[in-house]
């Protein structure tokens, strides 16, 4: 993984974020990142271990599957974003 | 405490001062501070919180544009807590945008300056909280820690950082970074004052799915601390001339010292920073100001694209939150998730079992908390992993969701304070503030 090819209009695309082939410093900047942390794919021993995930043993909390009703008022969620007869309105998908 | 509102108002008006010389507080809650006061029939402790924490109607912004006009419309279950038990809040802080960050100094509030000097980093990213501390306007003040946040800081600004077992304190209301990692963190210069506000806010919360109760008693002591050798190597010879110091208090207070290699710990950086972006770009995905921050006009959103809109509005995302979004979408892109993210989390099990196996045969594991004092302000802008270096101590706390404190024990060669740091294993809070209270009185004695 030493050579990672980087597609870096990849990487912004599925971020979401607006990409500028132009701005060297913060592409060098995410290479620099990715350098860094390439050390992590050379440790072959642990391949038998089981991925960590929930650090503290909680797993699958589960609840009844009941109808709890909203402690705050749906309408103060709502407050700062724009409301036509109880949707939030986007921009347009298609 | 008996505090009448005048003297409240003082205090507010010194804090109002000094944060125009320290830019510590985002927000000032001068209005609710004065009526919390008159509804409390016997008012606790005065206290600030980073501005991750959800106060409601005021202002949570994480110190980032995208969230610079968000209203919060529920407290935080810790606020509720501190509410109850009559604790008045006074600020709002700064801290690094969306707590991602080790110097403050990726805020779009400005930075946080260092009480120790001015001309240096207060760390991060709950700077605010420690500077706020360090200048005693506060008791305490709230923090998140996801790789050191809340420790980091303590450790340069000269306080006590408290970063408990993960899920200990509940996260409902705080704004997320990395869910796996985060975990509410205590900054104070006493201990009681620690382990007092522990006690109100910390247990099991119907909000908090991953949140648990922490052991009341400690489990039989063994009498025995260990060295972690890979914190000390290259270490400057001040700092471990410091750690001797208090290691002989150690042993004072009845503990045989050891040194250990953990060898895990040299991929625990390797591991944080790969599994960290990745949740950070999931938890940073929901930023698109339709749904929350800043208010914008029906023709802004019917005149563009869903595309547009949100290249447009996550322009206002920070370089730093930026670059962790860019790489965390990296790592958990077809043909890159398995060698990266699967692997960190393999490397995330191998580093906690070599926690476990420690703690089988000590009670805590012991270090610096940073490799030296607060740096001076402008160090990490072009390479930001030089920052990331700085948290070779905190991460592996973190990564096992083990609890650890930073006490204002040590000094590097210029003579700057640095935090020595404890860790137990899981659930062991209380034992852990126990000794540090000791080790505290102990080294001051």
């Amino acid at each position: 993984m030493s050579n990672v090819e980087f597609n870096f209009a990849l990487i912004y695309r599925l971020s979401k974020l607006r990409f500028d082939e132009l701005d060297h410093a913060n592409i060098e900047q995410l290479k620099k990142i990715i350098e860094f942390v390439n050390i992590a794919l050379t440790l072959d021993s642990i391949k038998d271990y089981s991925p960590l995930r929930e650090v503290n043993g909680v797993r699958n909390v589960w609840r009844e599957d009941v109808v709890i009703s909203c402690e705050i008022d749906p309408q103060d969620l709502l407050a700062s974003a724009i409301i036509q007869n109880y949707y939030v309105v986007v921009p347009r998908v298609i | 405490m008996n505090i009448s509102p005048q003297e409240l108002n003082r205090r507010i008006a010194k804090l109002i001062e000094l944060n125009k010389e320290f830019n510590f507080a985002n927000q000032i809650c001068q209005d609710l501070a004065l009526k919390q006061l008159s509804s409390y029939h016997s008012p606790g402790l005065l206290y600030a919180v980073k501005d991750m924490f959800s106060v409601k109607n005021t202002i949570t912004s994480a110190s980032s544009k995208i969230l610079e006009n968000y209203q919060a419309v529920y407290d935080a279950t810790v606020i509720e807590k501190l509410n109850a038990k009559e604790n008045i809040l006074l600020a709002k802080l700064n801290q690094d945008e969306f707590a991602q960050g080790g110097s403050n100094e990726y805020s779009a509030r400005g930075k946080v300056l260092n009480p120790v000097d001015k001309n240096r980093i207060p760390g991060g990213s709950s700077g605010g909280s420690a500077s706020i501390v360090a200048l005693d306007l506060v008791d305490f003040a709230l923090g998140t820690d996801t790789g050191g946040s809340v420790r980091n800081p303590a450790s340069f600004t000269g306080t006590i950082g408290f970063k408990p077992t993960y899920g200990a304190i509940s996260r409902y209301g705080v704004l997320a970074m990395a869910s796996s990692f985060d975990t509410i963190g205590i900054i104070s210069k006493k201990i009681e004052i620690i382990a007092k506000v522990f006690h109100q806010i910390r247990g099991v919360d119907k909000h908090d799915l991953t949140s648990i109760n922490i052991d009341e008693v400690s489990g039989p002591k063994k009498m025995k601390v260990a060295v972690v050798k890979q914190f000390i190597k290259n270490l400057d010879p001040a700092i471990l001339q410091k750690i001797e110091f208090c290691l002989e208090k150690l042993q004072e207070l009845g503990y045989a010292i050891d040194y250990i290699e953990l060898s895990s710990l040299d991929y625990a950086l390797a591991c944080y920073y790969i599994l960290v972006p990745a949740e950070v770009s999931s938890n940073m995905a929901r930023y698109d100001n339709l749904v929350y921050g800043n208010p914008h006009s029906l023709d802004s959103v019917m005149s563009t694209s869903l595309d547009d809109w949100y290249l447009k509005q996550r322009e206002l995302f920070g370089d730093e939150v930026k670059r962790r979004i860019g790489a965390g979408n990296f790592i958990l892109s077809s043909g890159y998730y398995d060698a990266y993210y699967l692997q960190a989390s393999r490397l995330r099990r191998y580093i906690a079992d070599q926690f476990n196996s420690a703690f089988a045969k000590y009670d805590f594991l012991i270090g610096p908390t940073t490799p030296n004092g607060a740096t001076e302000f402008g160090n990490s802008q072009e390479d930001p992993t030089k920052l990331y270096l700085a948290d070779i101590m905190t991460v592996a706390a973190n990564i096992a969701g083990l609890p650890a404190i930073s006490l204002p024990l040590l000094e590097d060669q210029l003579g700057l304070p640095v935090g020595l740091q404890l860790m137990t294993e899981q659930k062991q809070d209380l034992y852990l503030l126990e000794l540090a209270s000791q080790l505290m009185e102990q080294s001051h004695g």
